[in-house]
């Protein structure tokens, strides 16, 4: 599948589609023509535990932005002025001390107050599916299992805040990447293709109202029964469930939260009008409501030539959506309660080459947490004067995974034995960074 | 929380560490075990002792009582008091001691009292700290004794977990075999948990009263594991929560810490039952019905924290009615009708409140050329 297919998959649906994909997020049934019928009666066998009890959480709700292609560090998150190494971008200071960013991201330097940036992220992946894939499962790819993303294990390990929305949602692409991997289809994160489009065909078709829309569903409800009476099998049941759970989703008062057009015009003129800044925007409205994971996707980041004038092209989106993000969840009370993470698969060389390009490298990068308790205003790590090595304190992937998961009181050492019978943990073997917590 | 802890456990090894090399023989600066009786006991001696000793009759014939029911010159005295835990082995958030010698200042619960003398020092603090922490062995040590018992015997019997995970040793530098959930930063301080206290003396709810809300608006968790205090929250029947339903919380009253009213159509009426709730810390009423006079009964709550009314009926009056609350660390009150000159008044009053009028959004964009557009191809 290419990445337009996928795009056209998630931005444009039937009816049907939408009830099948409401379907697959509140319950899983939806990935039953993936699955089988027999994968969807052993997912619903084991029904999602009750939640574990959580340690205690700093926060409740995690928005994880993803820079697909590999962030260069150097000219974003870590840079190092005066060094051959930084080519031509300069370093801005920023409202905390001591904390310089690339010039790229002036309005995020207005926000740094409340950010912490990992500097030392280092893995010894450097191709762009393998190292997607470790950052957001914590695991290896392997041919012969699909891990659970960690917006999967949140919602498994913690439950759902709002149980009429579904559980994690991902926005703006990505829906090829592992998701609910080897966990029950219901926990497969809801796709929503374009954040300026919202959730589409969640509204009645014209021509029928609502009168209409009862009459159609128990007419549903008459045809389904017989079958439903004489094949009992928890597969059936399911499905007729999973429909009255999209339908209760439809006339909910909650499906507001997925319209970022109800939102003035300065605000979304603050997060700036690009899918990334909308996605960012969507994301609050979801947290507002109670999604406790959202994904935020951005493409485009490998910037194998022309790094510089690409990541002027780039950055501009990112720099205003987060910043936004972070003033407007810290001035609604809603930054303590969430984490916000800005992550990219691998940093990009130091050496600059002939095409004024940088290429991939997984030995040293850097990615960025703030709010959740989180104690804003630092740099944690260090890479060495050129930005190649890591100087202190090293940070694998795992780490910072264990370092979400910490946040939202997820047991670390809690296990989940795969259909395989192989066991996994949240993340992996991963030690969180507790030291950055206030 | 756990890990959490511990590394905070492991800085306050590492600034004892430093601290106490020069007292120390011929040992690793931050391995030594706490002797009670030579570090700890001449702290609580010298500091508490004038109001924390065992019932005597005084030079002047009157019966002198121990304040408080807190007795600090036995060892039994030590780890049990009328108050509660004043010393839980290992786990210095658990106990009271380290906690009232830890609070700011300015706190009405702070020992020594703030008119009794000046807080102890952060070293003499982290001694305590590091004596719990390592499991607050007495070693020979049995209170209401003469002072300067055999001394050799008590090191030994407070060494015997001292050096158990090895903590100051692995805190002591920065090199990077270190365990991951260890690494200390300087500047971190130890931070006791309010709810630490709050919890004392507050038995768990029977399992029948929690059921009784599963198929109610409301969400209601435990806070943590084993602890009896509760988080509410009702998001995704934000529409069904009223004034009415919230009298259905009053048997959670003793029990609610956090409560998450956000969005919902509560409004002044549901504040008379919240000021019922006296552990309450977090208060959410962001987009509620809540104005001026519900604000005003807010003040019976004296542990709230953090108060968000964004986007509330709240006015001036609502914030003036705040003064009182000592504890109040985070206000929110943007799109509220709360003018700057109210928030001046309130940080004259309750000085280290961190209070939001207004989002600091950046500047719209000016015309991108690039606005992140879609490129395909990651290869």
């Amino acid at each position: 599948m290419t990445l337009p297919d996928l795009i056209a998959g998630t931005d444009i649906q039937g009816r049907r589609t939408f009830l099948t994909r409401m379907a697959s997020s509140l319950l899983g049934v939806g990935a039953a023509a993936a699955f089988g019928p027999e994968a969807v009666a052993r997912a619903l066998a084991q029904d999602p535990a009750p939640p574990l009890v959580l340690g205690r959480a700093t926060a409740k709700n995690v928005i994880y932005l993803f820079l697909r292609g590999g962030m260069s560090h150097l000219d974003t998150l870590d840079p190092k002025p005066g060094k051959e190494t930084q080519g031509p971008v300069e370093a801005l200071r920023t409202r905390a001390d001591g904390v310089l960013l690339g010039q790229y991201f002036p309005k995020v330097a207005e926000q740094m107050d409340k950010v912490c940036i990992v500097s030392s992220m280092s893995s010894k992946q450097g191709a762009h599916p393998q190292a997607q894939y470790l950052m957001r499962t914590s695991y290896e790819l392997r041919g012969t299992i699909q891990h659970p993303s960690l917006g999967a294990w949140c919602q498994r390990l913690a439950g759902r805040n709002n149980k009429m929305l579904p559980g994690h949602v991902l926005i703006g692409g990505g829906a090829e990447m592992p998701s609910a991997g080897f966990f029950p289809p219901d926990f497969q994160a809801l796709p929503i293709g374009s954040a300026e489009d919202g959730l589409q065909n969640a509204t009645l078709p014209r021509g029928v109202d609502n009168e209409r829309f009862e009459r159609r569903l128990a007419r549903l409800k008459q045809l389904d029964s017989a079958f439903a009476e004489k094949h009992g099998q928890r597969s059936v049941q399911a499905y007729s469930k999973a429909y009255t759970e999209a339908v209760r989703l439809m006339r909910s008062s909650d499906l507001v939260a997925f319209d970022i057009e109800l939102e003035p015009k300065s605000m979304q003129q603050a997060y700036g009008e690009t899918p990334f800044g909308a996605g960012c925007l969507l994301a609050r409205r979801l947290v507002e409501h109670g999604v406790r994971y959202v994904e935020v996707m951005s493409d485009g980041w490998d910037t194998h030539a022309d790094n510089f004038d690409r990541l002027g092209d780039l950055t501009p989106a990112i720099d205003q959506g987060l910043a936004a993000l972070l003033a407007d969840l810290d001035a609604r009370g809603l930054l303590r309660e969430t984490l916000v993470v800005l992550a990219t698969e691998f940093g990009r060389t130091p050496d600059i080459d002939q095409d004024q390009g940088r290429n991939h490298y997984p030995k040293a990068f850097s990615c960025l947490l703030a709010g959740g308790g989180v104690r804003g205003g630092q740099r944690y790590g260090s890479t060495d004067a050129e930005g190649r090595e890591v100087a202190t304190e090293p940070v694998s992937i795992q780490d910072f995974n264990a370092t979400i998961a910490h946040a939202v009181g997820l047991p670390l050492d809690y296990v989940i034995t795969s259909p395989s019978g192989r066991p996994f943990k949240v993340a992996d073997k991963g030690s969180p960074i507790t030291s950055i917590f206030s | 929380m756990y890990t959490r802890l511990r590394s905070v456990l492991v800085l306050g090894g590492l600034l004892l560490g430093l601290a106490s090399t020069s007292t120390a023989q011929d040992k690793k600066p931050g391995t030594d075990p706490i002797d009670f009786q030579k570090q700890v006991w001449p702290i609580l001696e010298k500091t508490c002792l004038k109001c924390h000793s065992t019932a005597s009759t005084g030079a002047d014939g009157k019966l002198k009582k121990p304040k408080g029911g807190v007795v600090l010159d036995s060892k039994q005295g030590i780890t049990t008091s009328k108050k509660g835990k004043l010393v839980v082995a290992k786990k210095p958030a658990d106990s009271l001691l380290y906690y009232a010698i830890s609070l700011p200042a300015d706190h009405e619960d702070r020992m020594p009292p703030a008119k009794e003398g000046d807080a102890l020092p952060k070293e003499k603090q982290d001694v305590i700290l590091k004596w719990i922490e390592q499991g607050a062995s007495f070693g020979s040590w049995t209170g209401k004794a003469k002072e300067g018992g055999d001394t050799g015997s008590g090191e030994k019997g407070s060494g015997e977990k001292g050096g158990e995970k090895g903590s100051g040793d692995k805190g002591k530098g920065d090199k990077p075999d270190e365990k991951p959930n260890d690494k200390p930063k300087p500047g971190d301080k130890p931070k006791v948990d309010p709810l630490a206290r709050l919890r004392q003396g507050v038995k768990p709810l029977a399992p029948a009263t929690l059921a009784a809300f599963a198929e109610s608006p409301f969400q209601v968790q435990s806070v943590g594991e084993d602890n009896p205090l509760l988080r509410v929250s009702c998001a995704g029947r934000t529409d069904e929560v009223t004034d009415a339903s919230i009298a259905s919380l009053q048997p959670l009253c003793e029990h609610i810490t956090e409560l998450d009213l956000g969005r919902t159509g509560v409004g002044d009426a549901a504040c008379a039952v919240i000021a019922k709730m006296p552990r309450l810390t977090v208060l959410d009423l962001r987009q509620s019905q809540v104005g001026d006079h519900g604000v005003a009964a807010l003040a019976a709550c004296r542990e709230l924290r953090s108060l968000n009314l964004f986007g509330t009926k709240a006015g001036d009056y609502a914030v003036a009615t705040l003064s009182s609350l000592k504890n109040l660390e985070d206000l929110y009150v943007w799109q509220t009708e709360v003018s700057a000159a109210a928030v001046v008044r309130l940080r004259e009053a309750v000085p280290n409140v961190r209070v939001v009028l207004a989002a600091e959004l950046p500047e719209p964009m000016a015309e991108t050329p690039g606005n992140n557009r879609r490129r395909p191809g990651n290869k």
